[in-house]
């Protein structure tokens, strides 16, 4: 009997010891997946079932190490969900670098949160996650999880890697629809084929082995743009208890604009007669949509919220008219409905808005996207309009919404249709403007800056500052002078052209150094660059230059009296595929001096060992920037 | 001494108050056509009104006091950065039994429309309260028609069973024009006062007689309930507290402070004792020496220290090593800083178990130092737990529990005591990490009593290279450095990089020096105790100018100080230099021997009045071919009064354009 209770306790045991190890060991990773890695997703089994056209079950088992501090945020431990969507199952189990168990979170124990921080329109959507505070690394982390979903209008693509600093030693990926709904995928970023897929009917199976960390680089790629990963869509799907087609982007848009956007135009009697006034005597439909343009601008706030969150359908216009706030979404809807009533032609178009230029993919279907703008036909273009800002010029769309694919959703269907490019004549900044040295080496500057194209877009935010903030801001961007005082600054915000005028008037002391009798003056005041691109030994992506700029700037110096010039640097010339700088300081019959400079970057995406050379064209222009006149008494 | 600017009692006086001038749903033309000044035109908003009435109620139904507190707010929105303001947020607590509630809610946004006043009422559904986590909820009201020149207004009352006032607060991130405090509390509690911020605050205090009816159910002789109900008129005094002020400027984050709420315009109430049963005072409020008391109680962490039996044999094995106290300090220190891991968790002084947190390997800074503490004791130490509050937590301004969220430890060795933090994996006896190097600790002494203990660090931290380099004729420079980083410093350049692999850290380097080609670097990180050490070898052409015959060389290459750190033409918070330090550097060049020294830049020295700082310069020509810059910098300051800005900021300015000068070389 004795013996019988003590196997037991054997048995027993060996069972725990089963569950409470984790058959790991660093060793066994190959070294060349460690290399760059911060984290590596060791094991990760993701399995998307979606058996009818309201059901998506999601089952989620991850392995992760995590070799070091940074590699934490590899470690993904959380799901969100809403009214439309039920956690089943969470969990985590972590294991130190023995593969022994020294943590373990279940369900109840997860955090549960709002997923909108200061949330504002919208309390439904949260997050649950959980809490874990490592001792020592490398440790593993299990993470599993089941979410069950009404929603199969998103379904999670597939990366061969999260981000950068993670490598993947075995990633699975399978899918399985309901046929009827007609499952589709796309490709990305594999001419190397690192991804297998096996197809079968109504079931995908995408496998990923060794995938070796990815580094970031200056002016580089993004890691969207690197790692290898599938999109993948349905044909017929539902969204919020709707049903969609995605067939193409003609139904997909059709549908969208009769489910999603048809009845939520009205506005009240009184802003109909409005517009209609204010727009009755305009010559022409773009001076009307600018009207009402201004009008929404006048008469509304935004409220950020993320697309996703609070479903794909705006809030109603007249909701926005009693309101005057909105989302994205919302107040975009809202112009349509205005422009509707002048009867000015305009369509909801669905976008991405990021920094980085990234794609509506053109040819697969299926719910993208994180912004709306409105875009309003004139001629053969397309005017684009951002409803969320009140500043922005009619027309006018920044470095997060140009020159990219987005989904014009006109009553005929949808269309993939190209924003506005801004090219290399529209990026410009001028900078004109009189400086005077003293003998003391004391300068006082009267500066004129003109911004226009994207660069507008970077400079008439100035205007919204208070004035400590405006003199904080100019001592930042002209933080080579030291000892900058501010004396007076007048901005002009030309909403018309889109030009933005700042006038500046500054002086600083003990700009110019002496040495000896003779004063050192550094000859670029107000436009000078330091930057040099990162060196690498071995640069592994292209260079990306996102877009065209030129600057261009005229300087008149007047010197302090009885002093003669005793150097001015030569004339400098930089030509190069990336662009062009020239420098000149020419004197004047008078005693001054004119500082002339021109700068164009061109932009493009230029092959790896280009790189070296576009530092070497950085330097020449620091170089340049950095030169100086000397003077003597 | 500079510290009790904030901690200064209120003192009272007589004033008349203004009868309100703003009605909740009546904002007129006039309150639009208030005069602002021109700060108050060029903020995003300005707070015309602000309103805070807080009193006690008695609740028959609940046999006890609620604290209500009403506010009522009137803005003024200037221009779309001040759009945020028609979005306001109020966050409720509950935690156990305590909880809190907001009644009677009502907001409003007022615009001018064709020289009229439209008033529009924020609707129910836009009024939505969102569960923040189980302690906490959201309620937001997101006002309609906020434009520039829009007045909102709103006014809500919280019903709370906390008997703990919420912090007064005048001022705001924008100006507020007007702000009225009224705060009413039975004769049954008292509360202490304490101002923060830079601004006499005056209030006007007087007694109110109150009556309330209250219900008592007659108990029957076992303490039962019997159906027999008596009611009662009670009356009683309220002491009222009325606060009027004017004009307040916006709250300007300033470079250089530790934790701007330190500085905020407020009154901090704390509760001192309350009267549930006749004559009979209930302290609340504590000293430090009650708060280290509280502490000290069994049921609480220092109350473990002695009962720690499973460091027993840890402690015997430490033990046998060594008699000496230094070598026991650092043993027992060396063994929890290695056994346990921080987890950055905020303190919880309520729930902890030593025990728990020593076989988890982890726990709060508390845990840990505690833990410590007890090892050292067993070990035959003298030793003690000392109670801090980190940057983040602020000051605390009276003796609480709560105004701590830290704790470090404290070995008594020749005559004095030496802090330790076992939390972080670079420290060592005698350094403490900038978060915790704020205002002065508590140590708790075993008879209860308690002592002060000041956590800024007195000692300097030193940052020392010493660069020796050759010019070749073509300005071309190469060059050995050796640099030696001292206590903080050495800590963060630690924190940087220890543990990280020889790719990273050169990178780092690299970007620190603002140089490409670096070679040869070592460093010596692993023995915490000691400076932190780097040495390298680098090859550049930026220093150097030719024009002409002669070559103008930047003495201090990439050690020159690029700019003024101060760039603001005024200052109105004390500054916080974090902890005194010397700069050394030591840079010796050989000359191409095609040129010979023309000029070199006058050696100086500089003086900051009191003590707080010194710098000095000098240039050496060693020899024909060689010449030397040594330079020595020093601040000796950790927390500065504005009032000495002006000289600061010129001090720097004048090392920043002399670091700018030049050596002239010139062809021989």
């Amino acid at each position: 009997m004795r013996l019988l209770i003590l196997c037991c306790i054997l048995l027993q045991s060996t069972l725990l010891i089963a569950q409470n190890s984790f058959n790991f060991s660093s060793n066994t990773i190959p070294e060349d997946l460690k290399k760059d890695a911060n984290s590596i997703i060791i094991d990760e089994r993701i399995s998307v079932n979606i058996p009818a056209i309201d059901k998506q079950i999601v089952n989620t088992y991850q392995v992760i190490t995590v070799l070091n501090k940074n590699g934490n945020r590899a470690v993904n431990a959380y799901e969100y969900y809403d009214d439309n969507m039920k956690i089943k199952d969470i969990g985590i189990t972590v294991y130190d670098k023995n593969g022994e168990k020294i943590k373990e979170v279940k369900k109840r124990d997860f955090n549960d949160v709002s997923a909108v921080e200061g949330g504002t329109l919208y309390s439904e959507s949260r997050i649950m996650f959980a809490d874990y505070t490592p001792d020592e690394y490398p440790y593993t982390i299990v993470f599993e999880s089941e979410v069950e979903s009404k929603t199969t209008a998103f379904i999670s693509p597939f990366y061969a890697a999260q981000d950068y600093y993670t490598s993947t030693l075995k990633s699975l990926y399978t899918i399985e629809v309901l046929p009827e709904l007609e499952l589709k995928y796309k490709v990305y970023n594999d001419d190397d084929s690192v991804l297998k897929i096996n197809e079968l009917t109504g079931k995908i199976v995408v496998e990923a082995t060794n995938v070796k960390a990815v580094v970031p680089e200056n002016q580089g790629l993004t890691i969207s743009g690197i790692v290898p990963k599938i999109q993948f869509g349905l044909n017929h799907f539902e969204l919020k208890g709707v049903q969609g087609i995605g067939d193409d982007w003609n139904s997909f848009g059709k549908w969208m604009n009769e489910s999603l956007l048809s009845e939520t135009k009205e506005v009240s009697e009184a802003t109909r007669k409005e517009i209609l006034a204010l727009t009755k005597d305009a010559p022409t439909a773009i001076d009307k949509a600018k009207i009402v343009y201004e009008y929404m601008q006048n008469r509304t706030r935004y409220i950020s919220v993320q697309i996703g969150i609070g479903g794909w359908k705006p809030m109603l216009a007249n909701d926005v008219d009693q309101l005057g706030y909105g989302d994205c979404k919302a107040l975009t809807n809202y112009t349509k409905a205005l422009m509707d009533v002048a009867e000015i032609p305009s369509y909801y178009t669905v976008i991405n808005s990021s920094s980085e230029k990234e794609d509506i993919t053109p040819d697969f279907t299926s719910i993208q996207g994180n912004h709306v703008i409105l875009a309003v036909p004139n001629d053969e273009e397309m005017v684009w309009l951002e409803c969320t800002s009140q500043q922005t010029p009619f027309g006018y769309i920044g470095a997060s919404t140009d020159d990219r694919n987005a989904l014009v959703i006109t009553p005929e269907g949808g269309k993939i249709m190209k924003t506005k490019k801004y090219d290399l004549e529209e990026n410009k900044l001028l900078t004109t403007g009189v400086v005077t040295v003293n003998e003391a080496g004391a300068i006082e500057g009267d500066v004129h800056l003109e911004s226009t194209g994207i660069l507008y877009g970077s400079h008439f935010g100035l205007e919204f500052l208070d004035a400590k903030d405006k003199n904080e801001y100019y001592k930042e961007y002209w933080d080579y002078i030291n000892n900058l005082k501010l004396i007076d600054i007048q901005l002009d915000n030309n909403k018309d052209e889109v030009v933005f005028k700042e006038d500046v008037t500054f002086s600083a002391d003990s700009y110019a150094t002496y040495v000896g009798e003779e004063m050192i003056l550094p000859a670029n005041f107000v436009t000078r660059s330091n930057y040099i691109p990162t060196r690498y030994k071995d640069r592994k992506q292209p260079l990306v230059i996102s877009r065209s700029y030129n600057y261009e700037d005229e300087v008149t110096i007047k010197l302090p009296e009885g002093m003669n010039v005793k150097f001015v640097p030569e004339p400098i010339q930089v030509v190069s595929d990336f662009g062009e700088y020239t420098m000149s300081i020419v004197k004047e019959e008078n005693g001054d001096l004119t500082y002339k400079r021109y700068l164009k970057v061109q932009e493009g995406m230029y092959p790896k060992d280009q790189y070296k050379a576009y530092r070497s064209f950085r330097r020449k222009i620091a170089k340049g920037d950095n030169q100086k006149i000397i003077l003597t008494k | 001494m500079r510290y009790t600017v904030l901690l200064l009692l209120i003192f009272s006086f007589v004033t008349s108050l203004n009868a309100q001038e703003f009605k909740l749903g009546k904002i007129s033309k006039e309150h639009f056509d208030i005069p602002l000044s021109k700060e108050e035109k060029a903020a995003p908003a300005v707070f015309l009104n602000k309103y805070r009435r807080t009193n006690f109620e008695y609740r028959d139904d609940l046999d006890g006091w609620l604290l209500y507190t009403t506010v009522h707010e009137v803005i003024k929105i200037n221009s779309i950065s001040g759009f945020s303001y028609g979005t306001k947020k109020i966050q409720l607590f509950n935690e156990g039994r305590e909880s809190e509630a907001v009644k009677k809610v009502e907001a409003y946004t007022y615009n001018i429309e064709g020289g009229e006043v439209v008033k529009i009422k924020t609707p129910k559904e836009r009024i939505i309260k969102n569960r923040i986590n189980e302690n906490l909820d959201e309620v937001t009201i997101t006002m309609p028609e906020v434009k520039q020149g829009t007045i909102i207004e709103y006014k809500y009352t919280v019903e709370s069973s906390y008997y703990e006032i919420d912090d007064v607060i005048f001022q705001e991130d924008i100006p507020v024009k007007n702000a009225f405090a009224i705060i009413e509390s039975p004769q049954f509690f008292d509360y202490n006062k304490f101002i923060k911020g830079y601004r006499d605050i005056i209030s006007n205090d007087y007694v109110k007689l109150r009556q309330e009816n209250a219900s008592f159910e007659l108990r029957n002789p076992f303490g039962g309930r019997t159906s027999k109900t008596l009611t009662n008129r009670i009356k009683y005094n309220d002491i009222v507290s009325e606060y009027h002020l004017q004009d307040i400027p916006a709250l300007k984050e300033e470079p250089f402070v530790n934790n701007m709420e330190n500085y905020r315009i407020s009154v901090v109430y704390e509760l001192a004792t309350v009267e549930f049963k006749k004559g009979i005072k209930e302290k609340r409020a504590k000293s430090w020496d009650e708060v280290a008391e509280y502490l000290n109680n069994p049921a609480r962490v220092a109350g473990q220290i002695d009962r720690a039996s499973f460091l027993e044999g840890v402690s015997d094995t430490l033990k046998r090593k060594s008699v000496a106290t230094l070598d026991r300090m650092n043993f027992a220190y060396n063994y929890i800083q290695d056994r346990m891991t921080w987890d950055r968790g905020i303190n919880k002084y309520r729930s902890q178990d030593l025990k728990k947190a020593y076989y988890q390997k982890k726990g709060t800074a508390y845990e840990i130092n505690t833990l410590l503490v007890s090892l050292l004791k067993r070990m035959g130490l003298k030793a003690a737990p000392v109670m801090a509050s980190t940057k983040d937590n602020g000051i605390p301004i009276f003796p609480t529990v709560d105004g701590f969220d830290y704790a470090i430890a404290a070995v008594y060795y020749d005559n004095k005591w030496i802090l330790m933090d076992a939390s972080g994996k670079n420290l060592y006896p005698g350094l403490l990490p900038e978060r915790v190097m704020n205002w002065e600790g508590r140590l708790l002494k075993e008879n209860g009593e308690s002592l002060s203990i000041p956590l800024f660090s007195s000692e300097h931290s030193d940052n020392k290279s010493s660069i020796i380099v050759s010019i070749n004729k073509k300005g071309e420079i190469s060059g050995k450095c050796r640099q030696k980083y001292s206590n903080n410093e050495g800590l963060s350049i630690r924190n940087i990089l220890k543990g990280e692999d020889q790719d990273y850290q050169e990178d780092v380097l690299k970007e620190i020096i603002n140089e490409n080609n670096v070679y040869d670097v070592v460093f010596e990180l692993e023995n915490s105790s000691k400076p932190t050490m780097i040495s390298y070898g680098f090859k550049t052409s930026n220093y150097t100018e030719i024009v002409d015959d002669k070559m103008y060389l930047s003495p201090h290459l990439f050690l020159e100080k690029p700019e003024n750190p101060f760039k603001a033409s005024n200052r109105e918070l004390p500054i916080d230099f974090i902890y005194p330090r010397i700069v050394e550097n030591t840079i010796t060049f050989k000359l191409p021997k095609e040129y010979t020294v023309d000029s070199m830049p006058e050696s100086i020295e500089l003086k900051l009045s009191g003590g707080l700082g010194s710098y000095k310069i000098a240039f050496k020509q060693v020899n024909d071919q060689s010449i030397q810059v040594l330079s020595s910098f020093k601040s000796n300051s950790t927390l500065v009064k504005a009032d000495a800005y002006n000289e600061i900021k010129n001090f720097y300015a004048q090392i920043v354009a002399k670091e700018k000068e030049k050596v002239v070389l010139k062809k021989k």
